[in-house]
């Protein structure tokens, strides 16, 4: 008897005959022991030897008992076994105290879907069926079956009036086991075993036909019959089974009337976070059937669960020798498509209409684990925090403090709003930043960090961009030669940072288009008739290098940068970096870098401020995805009052000055949200805006001082100090004093005394001010400075004016 | 362990490994199983015993016989190519006899066979359902023979073809595509995967490595020493199977590149090395090739000794150097310029080039190059083609941007050049795989001739001096001899005693105490405040960098372990001399 087999791979896939999915024929108890020839009859230890106990063969699983507890579970589960000692408030909630099952069921039968998702953290929730999640997982290939044979028991009883066709499947998909498992990790163990594995899906084939029952005609007397695949085979009958006509060789197969399931192989491919240093992603294959077919397309994230298997490989179909070789792969139960947990996507950024991708099953599904999630809140606990993620985020460039908090806090972003009144468009909650200056700062390198941490970032190069390459340029697509709009790196990098390197080299076209994104936060395009607005809600970091490749001192910054003073204007922040001649600074900077070179092979000793890059990015993704913290009264107050100080610095000059306008109460404003996310606080307070307005003080100091008055001055304020600060200043003083007078010891170092006043102020005091509030004792006479800049000693003088 | 031991081990390791294993039903079995890695290892661990083992790539696959052990160096093209389950323990019954268990690791042959040989008779089967069947994973990775790997370093790996085997040991040699012992077809046999291998390498034989320790894994372009069971296997999908060679490892060890220079008794002890002499001896030489330019010799030795190391994901200690002012030659603008034939002016200082460092590879920015071939590994779903710029680690790369003519360059030529100015800055090649890109180090040392500035960011720029640049467009080729030898060499002994000297200047355990420290930083405090005065620019910290690592090379090549002042002063002076040659090139290119 010549065995028919058909052609396709994994051909002979399986060693068991009877498959999950839904091509089973329908259970009932009476044909069951004929679906399932790997059940076997025991004589019950007992009493009455006519009464048979059926396990599965060779386990010691009870058939009768596992159907009897799914059924008790389906029955008797109520989600109220779920809730965490958290949430035990809301079981006396009625959805909490009813059998969660039977409403799913009536659920099913009104959409009239056969398929229940089971989700296994279910089974473990509730006490009685634990065992029953155990052989689920063990005997996938078993305990499936049985559970969708009580499932059809079930509906049938509660839904009597319904008619079904013949045939009708149920099936149970369970998912969400209690750990996923990586690829890597998959061996020969977890054969035949219930898995989860989490992935990317890179290709998927075209939708194969697998037979399932044949038909097979006699062409001498028209006598049908229909058979079955057994074991990957389909018996080809050689002669006509009926008596009359018994002629030899005249079964044909008829196509049309067989019946054939839909098949899929794709291939799922390890994420980046999960791959080992230094080895290249591994891939796994997956086997979909049925309603589980173009689910998914190439480049989804999944997270599928199904039945791990083995294949023994056999390369040539016609012919028996079995090499001792399998080829693995897993027969798929359950798809989900994770991409929720991706980091980019900002909700509260999506629109009315935009469609987003929404989760069906399980709204709970956490990406962290409870405990990781109280790590990250300790975290946020710490009293420096602030300065170690922004060491972290670049620590081998020195200096350069307030550049990096700021790039932290745009990475961190403020809050999208959306005004209830209709006339008012949302305010985008991104920070763009611009760092000018001299070459040789390592701007680019701080922009490099920025990308590689920066969720969904694009880097490209001001000189290599191009106004289209920037936003969506017309290409023709190569598989259906239809003219298509492909993103450009603005548009690819919405949600994220966009890093902008020479920034000034960028030609005057290019430059226009930042314009619309930065503040529209869209991307118009008109061409080749496709006029089309593409959202672009992207946070930019761009670095210029001065026109004369150093900045002069005697231009503003309009002339250095070679930026006009609108697109100067739409940034939040500009830094001004000037390579100074400091002892001090280049001592220490002098001896950081010696010192990597100092042994071939230095340990670094990581000094414990610094945090490794996989933390930054969850405490990073956790923050941006669960907080976004509301400006509180108090903090309002000193915004306004900052804001009013920075409009009357800027109010004589000339306009070829930066002046301050609404943008940079805004820019405040993000600021301070994005400091109060990094302390993943609900509100912002008033530390935080004043942070904030500390780091716009900062940039416009730098940026804003008339030429013509004098040039930048770095070692002293600018001239024409408010009144405003002028109390700070007098207030600074005055704790000085205090401070000095506490201390046993005459002479005190610059430092101590700047930490010192640092811990006790609310405020930090920035060096330049400590600067010139003691410069300003001096010549009162309370206190001598002697030494040169770094080692400094502040002797405190009996006595002395002291006019305050 | 007697002499036969080590051929045994050669011509039927299979059956050694059988006798070390014994019976399954034995209560060691596992410690047994371990100890067939370190029988193997103790029977070859000298050197000369080694060698008695066949090298995979200087002998012919198709006339190896299947089942030898051999050794294979390689370089890890892909290590994730696939993943086999197989039967460690198969249990073999039979209408006729007790069944029976046989110890299938290191082996792709189908049971069957076996019986043909008259080891197992012929009826048996595999039993599937029995108690007590092992099965176990081995890791597919394909390894291809080192690229760069030049003649020298091949000339040490001698061919040995082994003693006289045993006839009926053997199985036919060579079998084209035919039908197999039982009915079937089988495909045709493939010396490599052609998609794997680079333009260069189409021909050489490369196979596929099966791991069986589940515990590590070879990095991608993680050079290795495999040593194992050859053998044929079936590779592909049905209707595009075609039989590959393949090694089953029994061990494996990584390789350095000192390795590739094993010691020669003609040269003596590291420690006895005069470097001063050596180093000036090389400089004279390499100068030689460039019209007599010392400095540029000087630098470009310099460039042959970096280490790179990673702190906080930057390396520190790159050393690429780009040296310009070297003029195309207009009358060779019609010979073909390939990675295998430099251009004239070239030639003789690549072929120094080779003849010192062990790996070293040619790179010609020609435009249908740039155009045609992948620079960066891609993948589809299935595998991972070849990308040029996958090497191993300290490979020496010559980039020659005198090759370039007038023409367009397309989408697949600027990501190529992308990738490789990611090579120059980060020391990274980004792979390219479906919906992902991932980046892998990659440390290769890089030297960039170029007749202007080179559009590729390089460390160090070295303009050759113009009476050189004269010298190497007019002469150049012409004094060529023998280009193997290079222009006045001496006998090829002295070769020897270079290459240990660049492998020793490697080895060097560089240091600096943290007096010199000090003075070093006050040396750069007090530049920087002068030359705010003066109001020339200011030096900046990549200027201090640069010259901690020119310091560190200049150190190391002279065989000195510590920064002495004397070194840094010398690292001043070199680099003034330098700096006044930009300047010159610069004002002559201004003028020009």
């Amino acid at each position: 008897m010549g065995a028919f087999n058909t052609q396709s791979p994994f051909a002979q896939p399986f060693s068991d005959p009877s498959t999950p999915g839904p091509s089973y024929p329908s259970a009932t108890p009476g044909n069951y022991q004929s679906e399932l020839p790997s059940t076997l009859d025991t004589p019950a230890a007992g009493d009455d030897p006519s009464a048979t106990v059926r396990v599965i063969w060779g386990t010691t699983v009870d058939i009768q008992e596992s159907m009897s507890l799914f059924r008790d579970f389906l029955l008797e589960f109520k989600l109220k076994y779920k809730l965490t000692d958290r949430d035990s408030h809301r079981s006396l909630e009625p959805e909490y105290q009813d059998p969660y099952y039977p409403r799913i069921l009536q659920q099913m039968r009104d959409a009239e879907s056969y398929n229940l998702n089971l989700d296994c953290t279910n089974l473990l929730a509730y006490p009685r069926s634990v065992k029953l999640y155990h052989q689920l997982v063990q005997y996938p290939q078993e305990i499936i079956p049985l559970m969708d044979h009580v499932l059809t028991q079930i509906f049938h009883e509660l839904f009597r009036d319904i008619e079904f066709h013949g045939g009708q499947e149920f099936t149970v998909r369970p998912y969400n086991l209690e750990s996923a498992v990586n690829m890597r990790d998959l061996n020969p163990g977890d054969m035949d075993k219930l898995v989860s594995i989490k992935g990317l899906m890179i290709r998927s084939s075209a939708v194969i036909p697998d037979m399932k029952q044949a038909f097979f005609r006699c062409s001498n007397c028209d006598f049908a019959v229909l058979v079955s695949i057994d074991r990957g085979r389909i018996a080809e009958p050689t002669k006509c089974p009926r008596d009359v006509c018994n002629s030899n060789g005249t079964m044909q197969l008829i196509h049309n009337r067989s019946q054939f399931a839909d098949k899929q192989v794709c291939r799922l491919q390890e994420t980046p976070d999960v791959i080992p240093d230094g080895q290249t992603p591994h891939t796994v294959s997956l086997c979909m059937y049925d309603e589980l077919v173009d689910v998914s397309k190439p480049g989804d994230r999944l997270e599928v669960t199904g039945i791990f298997r083995g294949v023994p490989v056999r390369p040539n179909p016609r012919h028996r020798s079995i090499k001792s070789l399998f080829r693995t792969y897993i027969d798929v139960v359950h798809v989900r498509r994770s991409s929720q947990q991706r980091i980019n996507m900002d909700q509260s950024t999506t629109g009315e209409n935009e469609y987003t991708v929404d989760f069906q099953e399980d709204e709970q599904v956490q990406a962290l684990s409870p405990e990781q999630e109280q790590e990250i809140v300790r975290w946020s606990q710490k009293p420096n925090l602030y300065a170690q993620l922004a060491q972290s985020l670049a620590p081998s460039i020195f200096q350069m403090e307030d550049v990096k908090k700021a790039i932290l806090l745009q990475l961190f972003g403020g809050t999208t709003k959306t005004f209830q009144e209709k006339a008012i468009p949302k305010s985008r909650g991104d920070i763009n930043l611009l760092l000018v200056g001299d070459p040789g700062i390592s701007k680019s390198q701080m922009l490099k960090y920025a990308h590689k941490i920066a969720p969904r970032g694009v880097y490209t190069s001001g000189k290599g961009s191009s106004a289209v390459g920037l936003t969506a340029y017309v290409t023709r697509d190569p598989d259906t030669r239809q003219v298509v709009l492909e993103s450009g790196a603005l548009v690819l990098s919405d949600g994220g940072i966009c890093c902008i390197d020479e920034f000034d080299k960028m030609s005057d076209t290019t430059r226009s288009i930042l314009h619309e994104v930065m503040e529209q936060q869209t991307v118009s395009i008109a061409k080749a008739g496709i006029i089309a607005t593409l959202n672009a809600r992207t946070s930019i970091l761009a670095s210029a290098n001065p026109r004369e490749s150093k900045w002069q001192r005697n231009l503003s910054v309009t002339e250095n940068a070679n930026i006009p003073p609108p697109l100067l204007s739409r940034f939040d922040v500009v830094f001004v970096l000037i390579d100074k001649v400091d002892d001090f600074e280049d001592r220490r900077l002098a001896k950081h870098l010696v010192s990597l070179y100092l042994e071939d092979t230095p340990n670094v000793t990581d000094d414990q401020n610094v945090m490794p890059i996989e933390q930054l990015t969850q405490y990073l993704q956790y923050a941006r995805r669960n907080y976004h913290p509301v400006l509180t009264e108090d903090a309002c107050a000193v915004l306004t009052s900052a804001y009013v100080e920075l409009r009357k610095l800027g109010y004589s000059r000339n306009n070829k000055v930066f002046s301050c306008t609404t943008r940079q109460l805004e820019s405040m404003i993000r600021l301070a949200e994005a400091h109060a996310k990094m302390r993943l606080s609900r509100t912002v307070d008033v530390d935080d805006a004043h942070e904030a307005t500390r780091l716009v003080r900062t940039g416009i100091q730098l940026a804003a001082t008339d030429p013509l008055t004098g040039a930048i001055d770095l070692d002293l304020i600018a001239t024409g100090i408010s009144s405003h600060t002028r109390r700070f200043l007098d207030d600074m003083k005055k704790e000085l004093v205090q401070l000095l007078a506490r201390r046993s010891v005459p002479a005190t170092r610059w430092h101590v005394a700047l930490e010192e006043l640092n811990e006790q102020s609310s405020v930090e005091v920035q060096a330049k001010d400590f600067e010139q509030a003691l410069r300003e004792l001096e010549t009162e006479g309370y206190v001598q400075i002697t030494g040169d800049r770094g080692h400094r000693l502040i002797r405190r003088l009996a006595a002395g004016s002291m006019g305050m | 362990m007697t002499p036969t031991d080590a051929i045994d081990a050669v011509t039927k390791p299979h059956s050694v490994i059988r006798n070390l294993m014994g019976s399954k039903d034995a209560s060691d079995v596992d410690a047994r199983e371990a100890l067939i890695t370190e029988h193997f290892r103790e029977l070859f661990k000298e050197p000369s015993e080694r060698e008695k083992i066949p090298s995979f790539t200087v002998s012919d696959p198709l006339t190896l016989p299947p089942g030898t052990l051999v050794r294979y160096r390689c370089m890890i093209q892909d290590p994730g190519l696939g993943q086999e389950i197989y039967l460690k323990w198969a249990p073999l019954k039979s209408a006729e006899a007790a069944s029976t268990w046989v110890f299938n690791k290191y082996s792709d042959r189908p049971l069957q066979k076996e019986a043909e040989r008259g080891e197992i008779s012929p009826v048996w089967e595999i039993d599937y359902a029995a108690a007590g069947i092992v099965y176990d994973e081995k890791q597919l990775c394909y390894g291809v023979p080192l690229p760069g790997e030049n003649k020298w370093v091949k000339a040490h790996d001698r061919n040995w073809t082994g003693p006289e085997r045993e006839r009926e040991m053997l199985e036919p040699t060579s079998q084209p595509a035919g039908d197999d012992e039982a009915g079937g077809r089988r495909p045709a046999k493939q010396i490599n995967i052609p998609s794997k291998m680079t333009t260069a390498a189409q021909n050489t034989p490369a196979a596929i490595v099966k791991i069986y320790d589940s515990d590590r894994c070879p990095k991608v372009a993680e050079a290795i020493e495999v040593v194992g069971v050859f053998e044929w296997t079936q590779f592909g999908e049905e209707g595009h199977a075609m039989q590959l060679p393949s090694i089953h490892a029994i061990y494996y060890d990584s390789i350095d590149i000192k390795d590739l220079c094993p010691p020669s008794p003609d040269v003596g002890v590291s420690s006895s090395l005069d470097f001063e002499t050596i180093r000036t001896e090389l400089i004279r030489r390499l100068s030689d090739t460039l019209g007599g330019d010392e400095v540029a010799a000087e630098i470009i030795l310099l460039s042959m000794v970096a280490t790179v190391n990673r702190v906080h994901n930057m390396p520190i200690g790159k050393f690429h150097v780009n040296l310009c002012n070297v003029k195309t030659d207009p009358a060779a603008e019609s010979t073909p310029v390939s990675p295998s034939a430099p251009t004239p002016v070239l030639r003789p200082f690549y072929a120094l080039l080779a003849n010192c460092l062990p790996l070293s590879l040619y790179l010609p920015l020609a435009l249908d190059f740039l155009n045609g071939v992948a620079f960066a590994p891609r993948s589809n779903a299935d595998h991972l083609a070849a990308g040029l710029l996958q090497v191993t680690q300290s490979t020496y790369w010559l980039v020659d941007e005198t090759a370039m003519r007038n023409g367009q360059l397309r989408d697949a030529g600027i990501l190529n050049i992308r990738a490789l100015n990611q090579v120059l800055t980060e020391l990274k090649l980004e792979y390219e795989f479906p919906f992902q890109r991932l980046e892998f180090e990659t440390e290769v040392k890089v030297l960039v001739v170029s007749e202007g500035k080179s559009f590729l960011p390089s460390d160090c720029m070295v303009p050759l001096s113009a009476p050189a640049a004269e010298r190497l467009s007019h002469d150049g080729p012409s004094t060529l001899t023998n280009p193997e030898e290079g222009p006045g060499s001496a006998d090829p002994m002295d070769w020897e005693i270079i290459r240990h000297y660049l492998k020793t200047c490697l080895a060097i355990d560089y240091a600096i105490d943290p007096e010199m420290a000090k003075k070093i930083q006050t040396d750069y405090v007090e530049e920087r405040k002068q030359t705010m005065t003066n109001k020339e620019p200011t030096i900046n910290q990549l200027d201090l960098s640069y010259r901690l690592t020119l310091a560190k090379l200049v150190a190391i090549s002279k065989g000195i372990k510590e920064l002495t002042d004397e070194i840094w002063s010398y690292t001043c002076n070199l680099d003034n001399v330098r700096k006044e040659r930009v300047a010159e090139f610069e004002a002559a290119r201004v003028k020009a």
